[in-house]
């Protein structure tokens, strides 16, 4: 294991035409840190990859590795391992020769011996379950086994940082949980700075040392996945974590005596102490969007519960290991995540007990978390 | 709507058997999903269903009328796909009727329809949009809107939420489910997402290289798979399946295997031994399945396991464990190599790596596989 150098994007900029992709994006990722960078499509995750791997030129800023300027390097000399999303596997080339590719690259010539290149590609393709079809021709194959190519292709070179952009997204579940702590084991032995986009918010919260969530080409918040999860800095950030997301509903704070009191349409509670205490500097009459996990909330007929805010069945989907039914509420659809089944329908009237003391609160008008 | 019934239906394209021997019903009002990974058959039947594929053998029925010999106009059935395939330079209103425009329907009958199946969906507000202008999500309900006005007597959706980002596919996914059980649609949908499969659909039919493999309500999918290629499919983190040999030891029927040695209750084993052709079969639970038992309160309960936390995963309410046996005595390393067993543990508080855990795998929720044959052993008795 060689000790790698850490990755540092400073006010990095990018501008199509007009239209801002990344605005004033500061990263650290350090040395044998995988950092998950996942925001909805759009928020700019492959222009961060093309502008570190040297595809594309920044507007601004600066990208350094350790004390080199990556930015001023020509791509081939970056020595960056980039897994594409569209994968971009040559369709003349066999598998083998695929993942084979950039280690007879003649950047490479003379980091690699020919004897060893069919070593590092069978424990590749050993590792995505993919030995049988290294004679395949790409054509040959179904959308993940490609994806397990290009994954394959950067994964066999030694690099100064690995970029993964959606790396594992359309492999089936199995492989999925094999390949998240594999190629996380990996990566961090590599003792080198990798970045793994994903818009799926779990996933980064499974693979990552730390999570930086991007949204519309901002960095929203970087953290933990603990942090992320527990804590999200704004609604934005709320609104893509959790399976599902938190549910988030407008509102207004009203302190009456010693109570702090939650308002919406078809909704009136009071905050536990825990949550009042976090927003004691908060004025009546602020507005407010509270967040509320999944699991914080339960879901009963009248016949079972005669308190908490009245609402109606919208949907009902049973997954098997739990369910998630959603409720209209006022105005709102609410989700709850629950572990027994239900035999509730669409349109049946319900109790809703909302039970944490680890609700969030925003302010409405910034999304920013208040505290 | 209608019922549909596939009876011993095949589809080759020359030597390649794409469907082999499939027999399937679609009850009226029922959704039932075509789930599998690529090459698995069920985008083939799909097309065989909507006309636009030949069936190679058998029959498709609707209502028992036979239609493997009518041309897809003639089904009168109404296709979702992917990709929305909207008219681009038409509003939301004109892609809506344009299946009942080109019926020739009366302005009054298709004004009337045409804004029920809009406030059905939601898109009020967003009637005189043109569809270029809509988020994808949107986008998929004008889609749905337009399947929906015909009055089909069934509705194919194929692959339907895959192109939406996380947000727009949970809320389209509640939206469809909650449609098809309020207004009683009949529909068949196609999708290699596990996730949307069961949580949409009434009865999910599990396919691999042509040939179905178990077809049940999810829970029962889910808590009682067919087969090992089922079990291994459905559920993420997927299920340990672990090889064991039975072993009686003091009256007690013990499963042994990768290093673990699982007590097994009396009624189960008593089962097992009835239709096990062999000691050897594979046992099956779901990481969800296992309990954490509180060491504090008991070292050794006669069928907890000990286990060592060999790697964690957060997976936001939840973390995922991965435990390696704790060998006991003198038994020394397991013939066969050493298993890892992969939990899941609610709360957001990761254990150790290295910490130990004793855990108790829930006995009603076992599911025993041949070795041989990968059939669930407590299916058909």
């Amino acid at each position: 294991m060689t000790q790698g150098e850490g990755l540092k994007l400073r006010s990095v900029e990018k501008r199509y035409r007009e239209a801002a992709a990344l605005e004033a994006l500061d990263l650290d990722i350090a040395p044998g840190e995988i950092v998950a960078l996942t925001g909805p499509s759009g928020a700019g995750k492959t222009t961060t990859c093309r502008l570190i791997s040297g595809i594309e030129t920044p507007d601004g800023g600066e990208i350094r590795l350790g004390a080199r300027r990556l930015d001023e390097l020509p791509p081939q000399e970056r020595h960056v391992s980039y897994m594409f999303e569209s994968y971009a596997l040559y369709p003349q080339l066999s598998v083998r020769d695929n993942i084979a590719f950039p280690l007879r690259a003649p950047a490479h010539r003379t980091r690699y011996d020919e004897r060893t290149i069919p070593v590092r590609v069978n424990e590749v393709l050993e590792l995505v379950e993919m030995v049988d079809l290294a004679q395949r021709m790409p054509a040959e194959l179904s959308g993940g086994q490609k994806q397990r190519v290009a994954l394959c292709r950067a994964l066999v070179q030694d690099a100064t940082a690995y970029l993964l952009d959606e790396p594992i997204s359309h492999l089936d579940a199995k492989l999925r949980h094999k390949l998240r702590g594999a190629i996380r084991r990996r990566l961090r032995q590599s003792g080198v700075p990798t970045l793994w986009c994903s818009p799926d918010g779990l996933e980064a919260l499974s693979v990552a040392d730390r999570v930086a969530v991007l949204i519309g080409g901002r960095i929203e918040q970087v953290d933990t996945p603990m942090q992320v999860y527990l804590t999200p800095a704004s609604v934005k950030v709320a609104r893509l974590l959790g399976d599902p997301p938190t549910n988030l509903l407008e509102g207004e704070l009203r302190r009456q005596s010693d109570r702090l009191v939650f308002r919406c349409e078809g909704l009136s509670m009071d905050l536990p102490e825990a949550v009042a205490r976090r927003v004691e500097t908060v004025s009546s009459s602020h507005k407010v969007v509270l967040g509320v996990r999944p699991t914080e909330l339960t879901v009963a007929p009248p016949s079972v519960v005669s308190d908490g805010a009245e609402a109606e069945i919208y949907t009902v989907e049973p997954f098997g290991k739990y369910t998630i039914t959603t409720v209209q509420l006022g105005g709102s659809l609410i989700k709850s995540k629950s572990f027994d089944q239900t035999p509730l329908r669409p349109g049946d009237p319900v109790r809703v007990r909302f039970q944490s003391s680890s609700f969030l609160l925003f302010d409405l008008e910034t999304g920013n978390v208040l505290q | 709507m209608a019922t549909i019934r596939l009876d011993r239906v095949w589809k080759r394209y020359g030597p390649i058997e794409a469907v082999r021997d499939l027999s399937l019903t679609c009850d009226d009002g029922e959704m039932l999903a075509l789930l599998g990974p690529s090459g698995c058959g069920k985008t083939s039947t799909l097309k065989m269903v909507a006309g636009i594929e030949e069936v190679s053998e058998g029959e498709i029925l609707f209502d028992e009328r036979p239609v493997s010999q009518l041309a897809p106009a003639e089904r009168n059935i109404a296709m979702v796909f992917e990709d929305y395939a909207l008219y681009p330079h038409l509003s939301v209103f004109e892609n809506i009727a344009f299946p009942l425009r080109i019926r020739r329907l009366p302005a009054a009958e298709l004004e009337r329809r045409v804004a029920s199946t809009i406030a059905l969906l939601g898109l009020e507000r967003l009637r005189d949009e043109s569809v270029r202008r809509l988020s994808g999500g949107a986008q998929q309900r004008v889609s749905i809107g337009r399947a929906l006005v015909r009055d089909p007597e069934l509705i194919l959706f194929d692959e339907p939420l895959s192109h939406l980002d996380g947000d727009q596919k949970i809320q389209l996914r509640a939206e469809i489910k909650r449609l098809q059980q309020t207004t009683g649609l009949t529909a068949i949908l196609v999708t290699h997402d596990q996730t949307e499969a069961i949580a949409m659909s009434d009865r999910v039919a599990v396919m691999n290289l042509g040939v179905l493999q178990q077809c049940d309500p999810p829970q029962q999918l889910y808590d009682h798979p067919s087969n090992l290629f089922v079990a291994e499919f459905i559920g993420e983190p997927p299920m340990n399946l672990i090889p064991v040999t039975l072993r009686e030891a003091e009256g007690a029927t013990f499963a042994d295997g990768g290093g673990w040695h699982i007590a097994l209750d009396v009624d189960a084993a008593d089962h097992l031994r009835r239709v096990a052709r062999s000691d050897r079969i594979i046992l099956g639970f779901r990481p969800e399945h296992v309990e954490t038992i509180d060491t504090s309160v008991s070292d050794e309960l006669p069928d907890s396991l000990a286990g060592r936390v060999a790697w964690t995963e957060m997976r936001g309410d939840s973390h995922v464990v991965s435990l390696a046996p704790i060998q006991s005595g003198t038994n020394g390393p397991p013939a066969g190599g050493e298993q890892q067993v992969t939990i899941e543990v609610p709360g957001t508080s990761p254990p150790d790596i290295g910490e130990p855990i004793r855990i108790r795998v829930r006995h009603d929720l076992l599911n025993p596989f041949d070795a041989e044959t990968g059939m669930n052993l407590l299916r058909g008795t």
